[in-house]
């Protein structure tokens, strides 16, 4: 499931997506000591999130794609199915079969009803899927993606809904249901004359709400804490928790010492800063998840740009990536919690990378002999000159990475290198340029989080999205065509032979982008709440929550 | 010329600032790199038109003229827009943060005034002594340290002891607390960011409050009092701390336009939801309503500041006239 | 002699000579001026010679993240690994810079708004006088994150702003001055010779009025540090460069607190307020030793600070100094 962040900082953690709190059983005293409002500490489950991750704008799906507010829906509107490390596995859907080669999918949905007592049917669902399909292009945006290649839903009877796809689709595919939302008609129809309307309804405005999952929001405060509490009409098994409670904190030193007074169960996605922090504190365990995201340094490879011809040649570009050192990059922004950039795709599409396709050393040496031999020699100043133009090149960034930017600058100076970091408030603007040709750009930085299924990633660097998210302005028409071909191929090894085609051009013949590093994802639990399972997305999740002894 | 006309000058003057901030806020803002739908930039997962639904529902895609005469139209009717994050609106984002600074930055103030005003007065009276010497060093001492910097090391000191972010126990409630408790739950909360602008702010008072005690010490009807055999603190008690009484209160209302930078500080610090995080958020995400909303708010309250203390001055200083 | 203040000295026939040696003179032997004006000549010193002194250069990873003071390194490092000792040193740079330059131009455009307004008079004083006003009223801190936000990071940037919204305090006093110094004889006698007026502001008026504007300089700088902390601790500062008030703010992103890395977080707010402190001390020495007579009443520190609590003046001297009736 793509919990996407919209915003361009890093770590944002989708340790969501292949991961997800899970209250499951532990032992142990009480919900982490601190200050359990309760006797036990038993009954209240604390979930921490850094705002820019988890501020939770909006319990309505349209409205908001951080993951606070997914966290949040996953307690309280229905999936059809949830993950359990990867694995796609029954939620409100009992089982389900495909037909005709896998371009339908029928579902047989539990009996179930909504909080408020109305019935919870596949029409529910199939009225849902309707409106994301009809405004996908507008104000259902955020969430179109989980319905990506549906052509139609439709309730066959209350407990039974079928999907159709406009064609046929892996099994591996119904992962992305897990961002499908089922929301109650009865309440949502009211506010579905279009769809901005449907967008701005915000159904927190009116608690308790009306909820289909396990709790419901009986308070909420975007910025603070919202409690939910157990929904007695959920059709599932009964949560061991009676209360749950999601707190933003405006910044990581916040959390920390929430963490360190034990005031959190778990704090979600909290990043290597955080964990760094609190390592060793009595009580508190950190996971490290494998990483789900990759961090780029694009180069330019529109040839719109004439000041720096040199930038086009793919041994220039092994050379600067070969002076890069990822170990810095690595113990100084992520204390430690990553691995070199290996590929664009992440650790968790392990296996859809080739085993000879490994990160780059960091051999400055090996990178100035390179430009030696191309005559690039070095200048009074210590910058090299291809042709008569100095190797001087703007990086395109955004404020938070500055000590990323230091190190590759000083990287960049051993080889005779100039790099000059340039803040752009608007990326598209500075990446595009004045004319939307990528006339202005040689170098951006760029980071993507995903889920298991790689054709996402591999849709940015295609042609279709040059001016929308293919910030190295690469247009290659074999790539195009090797991607579209992997979409449907139906056998895993031919599949994975064309992966790693794309992954050898993109990567080794062009060189469009330099694989930094990859983020692991980091989360901090309390003692009491190990038993916690951070590998599950969905309802799951949060019914197996025990603590105490 | 007369009282109501200066009044009325003053007020003429106070509408003028509103609107020219107002129109500032508005240039600023669309001048400025990116909108509503920028955050949306990277964003892996988004439908392509989603960015331009956002910006039709935020009326962002109307010619500027029309935006600018719809702003002021707003703004008339206290509507400051929507805030680009979280599609509230702006003006109750604004005055529930408001409705929180207000207590911390009030108990800070007071916390400044009282000590201020003590260290003054005994410096005063001890004129020249040691205490003098210590108490105006300590002054001088907090009078310069930046205040962000002692709010980080109140919370180093702190950290276990009283909490060190937000404006109550997020799950006190579910515990069904009587109000007593709610109360010394927000007071703890109130705590340390009050501390922390007391600190920084006494200094600068206990210096100002010498100093007038000092004038007013050297005063004839002073020299009289001491002729006549009263004690020092007597007459520091009856005559100079109440002459000086009313200008002080004066001289807080005109500094409150002062105390934003120091709150949006303390607020950052300590992750106290007041109007400063408010600010600093805006600022993090780009959120161009809420900041536009807020600079005028801030605006507005620093000219009705003004106002008030134009309104003391009267009763303080008869000799005011034309 | 001391008139008193609320009222305009106009007789007074010859013009002082050197009143800025003569202020300094004065000044250098209050004991705790002179103190302010060791630690400041030691801080611009330092700062200086920083890139002979300093161990390392401000980018340079000499260790781990945090590694805690030790022999090498008497201050331990910071976040990425680099001596703080050397990030103090190459920081005095940049913060006094921001704080002369910030200085600079405030008492530039003050200056030179508040000697037109209170010379010429009439509808140019007005004019002038609303847009100081105008500038005094609007909060600065929110002005400053927007510009800042809008039209992004950087030094010079930074100093403007700075610049900018401070100018309004100096000027109002320079303007009571320069009223005071026009009834003068020699100022009178000036112009009915026909000297120009921008000649007899330059070489007349000026003079008399550098004290003033030496002082409101001063506490200009020390102005100019404490908001350049704020504007960094915001994130809104100029990323390339290493500032006492970059330092704090990394201190919190980097969350040194959690870390128990108090070595990245006491010394530069010591630093800061060391510099502060010694300007606070050479400027009321200085304040207190101007010419009672050429005086804008009031307390000069706390009048320019603008990150401080700034009493506009003092009730008692109201009446005296207010012009026409706006503030």
């Amino acid at each position: 499931m793509t919990l996407s962040l919209r915003h361009r900082r890093p770590r944002l953690a989708l340790g969501v997506i292949s991961a997800t709190v899970l209250f499951t059983a532990g032992c142990g005293g009480g919900g982490g000591g601190g200050n359990p409002p309760s006797g036990e500490g038993s009954e209240l489950f604390t979930v921490g999130l850094t705002a820019e991750l988890g501020a939770l704008e909006s319990l309505n799906p349209w409205a908001t794609n951080l993951v606070g507010g997914q966290l949040a829906r996953t307690m309280t509107y229905p999936l059809l199915v949830q993950l359990n490390d990867n694995l796609v596995e029954p939620a409100w859907a009992t089982s389900w079969e495909a037909s005709e080669e896998g371009r339908v999918y029928t579902f047989e949905l539990a009996e179930a009803e909504w909080s408020d007592g109305e019935p919870m049917t596949a029409e529910d669902a199939a009225w849902t899927g309707e409106q994301i399909l009809k405004y996908a292009n507008g104000a259902a945006g955020l969430v179109a993606y989980a319905l990506q290649g549906v052509e139609s839903m439709e309730a066959v009877d209350d407990t039974t809904l079928r999907v159709t796809y406009t064609q046929p689709v892996p099994e591996t595919t119904l992962s992305l249901l897990t961002a499908f939302n089922v929301l109650p008609e009865h309440v949502y129809s009211e506010h579905a004359e279009d769809g901005r309307a449907l967008k701005t309804f915000k159904p927190e405005d009116d608690l308790p709400m009306v909820s289909g999952g396990p709790f419901i929001a009986t308070s909420f405060d975007p910025e603070g804490t919202t409690v939910f509490e157990r929904n007695e009409s959920w059709y599932g098994e009964e949560p061991s928790v009676e209360t749950v409670g999601i707190q933003v904190f405006q910044n990581d030193e916040a959390m920390a010492q929430s963490l360190s007074n034990g005031d959190l169960s778990i704090a979600y996605a909290a990043g290597s800063k955080v964990a760094a922090s609190v390592e060793g504190d009595d009580g508190l365990e950190v996971r490290e998840e494998e990483s789900a995201s990759v961090d780029l340094l694009n180069i330019n490879s529109s040839g719109n740009n004439p000041d720096h011809p040199e930038l086009q040649d793919p041994v220039v570009r092994e050379a600067l990536s070969l002076a890069i050192d990822r170990d810095e990059l690595i113990e100084v922004e992520l204390d430690g919690f990553g691995e070199p950039g290996r590929s664009l795709l992440p650790p968790i599409q392990n296996a859809w990378i080739p085993e000879d396709l490994q990160a780059d050393p960091f051999d400055p040496d090996a990178a100035n002999q390179m430009l030696d031999d191309l005559g690039y020699t070095v200048g009074a100043d210590g910058i090299r000159e291809a042709d008569g133009r100095r190797m001087s090149y703007e990086l395109v960034v955004w404020a938070e990475l500055d000590r990323i930017a230091q190190i590759l600058t000083r990287n960049f100076a051993e080889i005779g290198v100039e790099l000059e970091p340039v803040i752009a408030p608007d990326y598209d603007a500075a990446v595009f340029g004045p004319d939307g040709d990528y006339g202005t750009l040689d170098m951006v930085f760029s980071t993507w989080t995903v889920d298991i299924e790689p054709n996402s990633i591999l849709d940015i660097y295609t042609c279709a999205a040059i001016g929308v998210l293919n910030f190295a302005g690469w247009c290659n028409e074999s790539y195009d065509e090797m991607v579209h071909e992997q979409q449907g191929a139906l056998d895993d090894e031919q599949r994975a032979e064309i992966l790693g085609q794309i992954q050898e051009l993109l990567l080794r013949t062009d060189r469009v982008a330099l694989p930094l590093y990859h983020a692991a994802t980091v989360h901090v639990v309390a003692e009491a709440w190990a038993g916690t399972d951070t590998d599950r997305v969905g309802p799951g999740f949060w019914t197996g929550a025990t603590s105490g002894g | 010329m007369g009282r109501t006309e200066f009044l009325l000058r003053r007020l003429g003057f106070g509408l003028m600032t509103v609107f020219i901030a107002a129109t500032i806020n508005f240039v600023i803002f669309r001048a400025a790199p990116g909108d509503a739908a920028t955050q949306y930039q990277q964003c892996l997962t988004c439908s392509p038109g989603f960015r331009d639904e956002l910006r039709a529902e935020l009326g962002l895609d109307r010619p500027l003229l029309v935006q600018y005469v719809l702003y002021l139209r707003d703004l008339v009717q206290l509507d400051f827009g929507t805030s680009f994050q979280n599609q509230r609106p702006v003006s109750s984002e604004l005055l529930g943060a408001l409705a929180n600074t207000l207590p911390m930055l009030g108990l800070g103030l007071l916390i400044g005034l009282v000590l201020g005003v003590a260290v003054g007065v005994l410096s005063a009276w001890r004129r020249g002594r040691a205490t003098d010497v210590v108490l105006m060093s300590v002054s001088l001492f907090f009078y310069s340290l930046p205040v962000q910097w002692l709010g980080l090391v109140l919370l180093f000191a702190f950290s276990g002891s009283l909490p060190v972010s937000g404006i109550e126990d997020p799950y006190l409630r579910l515990t069904d607390p009587s109000t007593m408790e709610v109360v010394a739950d927000r007071l703890r909360h109130l705590a340390l960011p009050s501390a922390t602008i007391g600190l920084v702010w006494f200094g600068s008072w206990a210096l100002l409050v010498r100093s007038s005690m000092l004038e007013a010490l050297g005063e004839d009807y002073v020299l009289t009092a001491r002729a006549k055999g009263l004690r020092t603190w007597t007459i520091i008690r009856r005559y100079a701390l109440r002459n000086s009484l009313l200008p002080i209160v004066t001289l807080v209302l005109l500094t409150l336009g002062y105390t934003v930078a120091g709150t949006l500080l303390v607020e950052t610090v300590f992750s106290y939801p007041g109007i400063g995080l408010e600010l600093y958020r805006a600022v993090q995400n780009r959120d161009y309503a809420v900041l536009q909303g807020g600079f005028l708010l801030l605006t507005i309250a620093i000219v009705v500041a003004n106002l008030l203390a134009d309104l003391l001055y009267f009763r303080l200083d008869p000799r005011i006239e034309s | 002699m001391s008139l008193h203040p609320g009222i305009e000295p106009s007789a007074a026939p010859e013009r002082p000579s050197r009143p800025l040696s003569s202020t300094l003179r004065r000044a250098t032997r209050s004991p705790a001026g002179a103190m302010g004006a060791v630690g400041l000549l030691l801080i611009v010193g330092l700062a200086v010679l920083a890139p002979l002194v300093a161990p390392s250069g401000p980018n340079d990873k000499v260790g781990g993240v945090y590694d805690p003071p030790s022999a090498a390194h008497p201050l331990g490092l910071d976040d990425a690994g680099i001596d703080m000792v050397s990030l103090l040193l190459h920081g005095a740079r940049t913060s006094l810079l921001v704080g002369f330059s910030a200085a600079v131009i405030a008492m530039l455009i003050g200056g030179t708004v508040g000697m037109v307004a209170g010379y010429v008079g009439g509808r140019t004083d007005s004019v002038l006088m609303r847009i100081t006003d105008y500038m005094l009223v609007i909060p600065d801190v929110p002005l400053l994150l927007i510009a800042a936000a809008v039209w992004g990071r950087s030094l010079w940037g930074v100093i403007l702003i700075i610049g900018v919204l401070s100018w309004a305090a100096s000027a109002r006093v320079v303007r009571s001055q320069t009223k005071s110094l026009r009834q003068r004889g020699y100022v009178q006698r000036a112009r009915s010779t026909g000297a120009r007026d921008s000649r007899i502001i330059l070489t007349h008026i000026l003079p008399q009025v550098s004290p003033l504007l030496l002082t409101l300089a001063v506490f200009a700088i020390a102005n100019a540090i404490l908001a350049e902390t704020a504007i960094a601790f915001l994130g809104l500062g100029d990323l390339d460069s290493v500032s006492w008030g970059r330092l704090i703010q990394n201190a919190f992103e980097g969350q040194a607190l959690s870390r128990d890395a108090w070595w990245a977080i006491v010394p530069p707010g010591l630093a800061v307020s060391f510099l502060i402190l010694s300007c606070t001390l050479v400027g009321r020495a200085l304040e207190e030793r101007l010419n009672p007579r050429l005086r804008g009443g009031g307390h000069l520190s706390v009048r320019s600070f603008r990150i401080r609590p700034v009493p506009v003046r003092q009730a008692r001297l109201q009446h005296a100094n207010r012009p026409d009736g706006a503030l």
